[in-house]
């Protein structure tokens, strides 16, 4: 089992978290835990791809998802 | 204090509007009807119910200052099918109790997705709730 957080909005939109092991495990488990709540009638779907967020050696915010990196301050 | 190999996933439950309306329409009509009470009460309305159709009258003039009321206003509305029709009320005030449903339909979906996740086997771990509304849960994936 990994640690993650999960965030379910008013308005139907819902973030998920890992906070440990690594990004390929993490993206695959949440991809999971999607397709179970479809197959339990849940309509929810990926608004985007999986991302890689990261904090560097300054605190700042890493965040990768696919081909594109962005930066932003903590 | 650097924490990678984080995965993030965004998601969007399709059809929100939609399924509010089903979800309120499927919420016993007594409950929803104290709940609607509990709600114009706290914004200065009493409720009385005739058929279908709810008589609120303003008993607080200063509740609803933005919509500009006053002591003994009177308004008609109705909900049907998870939408409510206001007949008669103060400029806002079909908004104001659209949003209340909305947020009504919305913490029942949050619910129901928490009993989905446990039922898929998420170890649900903690549970708290966002100055926004949104559930935040610790689990085990």
């Amino acid at each position: 089992m990994m640690k993650a957080r999960i965030v379910i909005g008013l308005d139907g939109k819902v973030q998920m978290v890992t906070d440990e092991g690594t990004f390929e495990e993490g993206s695959e488990k949440l991809e999971r835990v999607l397709k179970a709540l479809n197959l339990e009638g849940i309509d929810i779907a990926m608004t985007q791809p999986p991302e890689q967020h990261r904090h560097g050696p300054d605190g700042e915010h890493l965040t990768t998802g696919g081909k594109s990196v962005h930066l932003h301050a903590a | 204090m650097p924490c990678n190999g984080v995965a993030v996933v965004l998601a969007q439950i399709a059809n929100v509007d939609a399924e509010n309306q089903r979800i309120l329409s499927e919420i016993d009509e007594k409950t929803l009807d104290l709940l609607l009470v509990k709600f114009m009460g706290k914004v200065g309305y009493e409720l009385e119910k005739s058929g279908s159709f709810w008589s609120a009258r303003a008993v607080n003039a200063g509740a609803l200052a933005e919509l500009q009321i006053a002591r003994g206003d009177t308004f008609k509305f109705q909900i049907n099918n998870g939408r409510v029709i206001v007949r008669g009320g103060p400029d806002g005030m079909q908004d104001k109790i659209a949003s209340f449903l909305n947020l009504v339909a919305g913490k029942r979906r949050q619910a129901q997705v928490v009993d989905k996740l446990k039922k898929i086997g998420v170890k649900v771990n903690k549970t708290k709730s966002a100055s926004n509304g949104a559930v935040v849960l610790s689990v085990e994936v």
